[in-house]
């Protein structure tokens, strides 16, 4: 009986001291290591996306980042792999709206490729040639490109410079999306099959209709209202939703939005929109809906 | 002073024991690297053994190996986290290798054939010993390996270049071997025929 519980009772004793001992570096070393790695993502970042002031916003964990400045969005900062000679190639790079380079990256510390060779590819020698270049300028002098790749390590830098153009077929048609106003998504969401014609600023043509977008300020902000429109009647409106910013009160305000209301436009023209009931108890957010098609109309000029 | 000695030189955990010879072929490959990674080792080394030779006569036999793993690996955790958070680059370049102290042979082999039999004293003199000893031979293998592989000496990452021993036309074609798995074995044999040269001589 006594050689089982005085192993067991030094075992426990350890693994709780070493437990203990852990916990305390693990707590007193966590925020600097945190802090280190956000800091050299944000460097790299930077690095790739060499402008005063801008901001990341990450999209996809690890792999995107779309630029803003100002709430304008400038471009996108994207991490893509490719096969080398002895591993994995990553690189990083930064893309503005036109889909030019601006600066491409490779970090050193996951590159596996042979040293003296196939490292250089993270050389700024090499790296430098591919800022300025669109997607099918980046291929190697030798298959039509614009990059000269380095002496003896063709493989690598074949795969430095099929890594950067493929990541920007992937991730340049998403610079789109990700300017797009909550509007301009959900109109696509609401036709996702015709092609959206923009006639001006917050009108488009979309086969036989007419789509208007109009803002106007209701209780808790700005509410903003989408109005289609076939034969000069509103066929359907939408009104924002609460994650598209809509912040009306709940129970009065919020009822704008319920199918009770909404369908007391259907069928109307926008100039008759005026004499629909309000909601009693939200008044100035059922005004702020009817003021913003009628508004809207105003602005299309009551055209086809 | 004799354990000290003993254990930096003629029991020398690389040159005499052939210990720990991986993570030697991997990491010296640059003094900066070299470095950093001998004093982790000499601090693991040393705690480990303070505290294997401190608990000896608890430690049930049977229960010895489990009981050496848990400390050991405490220290290494420790660190990790240390590395991670305030030596960066460095950590990055380790790599896998820090983590793997854990089962390096030199510390495991000292927490077993020494700490274990020994006082406080002697071990740390021990570990101490050992741990300078790992350091200063890999450190010279990887100066050796970096001067000539890459034309510098102690360039850390993302920070000081370097000391450029040769000129621009020799850090263009560096002698390329040496910084691969091959220059690792000629120079390690290089410095093991070197000591027991000495030896010998010594013993005349």
């Amino acid at each position: 009986m006594k050689d089982f519980i005085k192993p067991t009772f030094v075992l426990v004793i350890v693994g709780i001291v070493s437990a203990g001992l852990l916990s305390f570096v693990y707590n007193k070393t966590l925020p600097e290591i945190e802090k280190r790695a956000k800091e050299s993502l944000n460097e790299s970042l930077s690095l790739v996306f060499p402008v005063e002031g801008v901001e990341f916003e990450n999209v996809i964990p690890d792999t995107l980042w779309v630029a803003k400045k100002d709430g304008n969005v400038l471009g996108i900062v994207f991490v893509n792999i490719s096969k080398g000679y002895s591993g994995i190639i990553k690189v990083v790079v930064g893309l503005d709206r036109e889909g030019k380079i601006l600066k491409v990256f490779v970090p050193k510390d996951v590159l596996t490729e042979t040293p003296g060779l196939g490292m250089k590819v993270a050389e700024e020698s090499f790296l430098k040639q591919f800022s300025g270049l669109k997607k099918e300028e980046v291929y190697l002098k030798k298959d039509g490109g614009k990059i000269d790749g380095i002496t003896a390590a063709t493989i690598s830098s074949r795969a430095t410079t099929n890594a950067v153009r493929n990541g920007i077929e992937k991730y340049f048609s998403k610079i789109e999306e990700l300017s797009m106003k909550w509007y301009e998504k959900r109109i696509k969401e609401l036709f996702p099959e015709d092609s959206i014609e923009m006639l001006k600023e917050n009108v488009w043509r979309i086969k036989d209709r007419i789509v208007y977008y109009s803002e106007e300020e209701g209780y808790g902000g700005k509410i903003g209202v989408i109005v289609v429109l076939k034969d000069k009647k509103i066929e359907k409106i939408y009104i924002q939703s609460p994650e598209e910013g809509f912040d009306e009160t709940e129970g009065f305000g919020s009822k704008v939005r319920e199918e009770e209301f909404i369908s007391k436009f259907i069928g109307k023209r926008p100039e008759d929109v005026k004499k629909i009931d309000g909601i009693t108890g939200a008044t100035i957010s059922s005004n702020a809906v009817k003021n913003a098609i009628i508004n809207g109309y105003k602005m299309i000029g009551g055209e086809k | 002073m004799k354990t000290f000695i003993n254990a930096l030189l003629d029991n020398n955990p690389v040159l005499v024991m052939a210990l720990g010879l991986c993570s030697v072929l991997a990491v010296s490959t640059s003094a900066y690297n070299a470095l950093g990674m001998g004093l982790a080792v000499i601090f693991i080394l040393t705690f480990s053994n303070i505290i294997i030779s401190s608990i000896r006569k608890v430690t049930p036999t049977n229960l010895r190996i489990p009981i050496f793993i848990i400390v050991i690996s405490t220290f290494v955790t420790i660190v990790d986290y240390v590395m991670k958070g305030y030596f960066p680059a460095l950590s990055k370049n380790l790599g896998v290798f820090v983590p793997l102290i854990v089962v390096n042979c030199i510390v495991f082999g000292k927490a077993e054939g020494y700490a274990s039999k020994n006082t406080v004293i002697d071990s740390i003199l021990d570990g101490l010993g050992s741990g300078l000893g790992y350091t200063l031979v890999m450190f010279f293998i990887a100066s050796v390996r970096e001067i000539l592989g890459q034309g510098t000496w102690m360039s850390i990452p993302g920070g000081f270049p370097g000391f450029k021993v040769f000129g621009e036309g020799f850090m263009n074609y560096p002698v390329l071997m040496m910084i691969l798995p091959p220059g690792g074995f000629l120079t390690i044999a290089f410095f093991m025929g070197l000591l027991k040269f000495y030896q010998m001589r010594r013993g005349k």
